[in-house]
């Protein structure tokens, strides 16, 4: 079931300029390479999580990191995992938050979401449901989930504050996030810096 | 809110490789313009945990 309600969106004086442009070049790249490696996984993920993961996750793993292990998920638990992509990390914490809990993935494309549905029925997952939206305005009440996990997406907003606020927004008194994201501590190159498949990586 | 730092993870030229995100044009860039004693370390992944008050 798809929960397509929006929020109020104002603009920062500290988001991007360009972002739709951005937001395009991203959506186009993500388009382009859904089910293409193996070799992501096999270095964030533990071998005992691979084993319980279908194929088509695995090969859709395009993360940086491993939130779903830092996030101590106890069943019961209600949990987004922002930018779910193929599914792969809304597969592991749904399998954390059983019984009792579910597992919400959320993707701005529609055939993420459709990739991702497929592979968790592969993997004999139930307490899962998917959302089609942006992480800067996600379709959600406030205080509704109890944790959040997101592996290597908020660096693709070009509203990162926005999306924090967002977060906040949507967890509940207590409740916790893990991220797994990517930073650097020297400027790139520009001729790198502007190159949309860097926005998209 | 406080916020802990956990798990890194070090992110070369070879690993962005492996992300069909980055294409070929951007990979040769990469090899070309950061010094080469940077290429094993372009970037780092970062788990960030926090809990709302």
């Amino acid at each position: 079931m798809m929960d397509t309600r929006t929020h109020s969106t104002a603009p920062r004086s500290d988001d991007l300029l360009g972002q739709e442009a951005i937001t395009q070049s991203v959506q186009d790249a993500y388009r382009a390479v859904v089910g293409a490696t193996t070799a992501v996984a096999a270095r964030l993920y533990d071998p005992e999580q691979l084993a319980q993961l279908p194929a088509g996750a695995i090969t859709q793993a395009l993360g940086v990191g491993n939130p779903v292990r830092g996030a101590r998920l106890r069943p019961g638990e209600i949990v987004i995992d922002l930018g779910c992509g193929g599914g792969i990390d809304t597969i592991l914490a749904a399998r954390a938050v059983a019984p009792g809990g579910t597992a919400i993935g959320l993707d701005l494309l529609p055939e993420m979401l459709t990739v991702a549905a497929r592979n968790a029925a592969s993997a004999g997952v139930t307490n899962v449901r998917w959302l089609q939206g942006a992480m800067e305005n996600i379709p959600l009440p406030d205080g509704s989930v109890d944790v959040i996990v997101s592996n290597g997406v908020v660096n693709l907003s070009p509203r990162k504050s926005r999306v924090f606020a967002e977060m906040f927004r949507i967890l509940r008194p207590g409740g916790r996030f893990s991220l797994a994201d990517i930073v650097l501590d020297d400027d790139l190159p520009p001729e790198i810096a502007t190159n949309p498949a860097a926005w998209a990586g | 809110m406080d916020i802990a730092r956990g798990e890194e993870l070090p992110y070369g030229v070879e690993e962005c490789e492996q992300y069909p995100m980055f294409t070929a044009e951007l990979i040769a860039l990469m090899r070309r313009l950061i010094p080469r004693e940077k290429q094993a370390t372009v970037a780092r992944s970062v788990i960030f945990t926090a809990r709302k008050p």
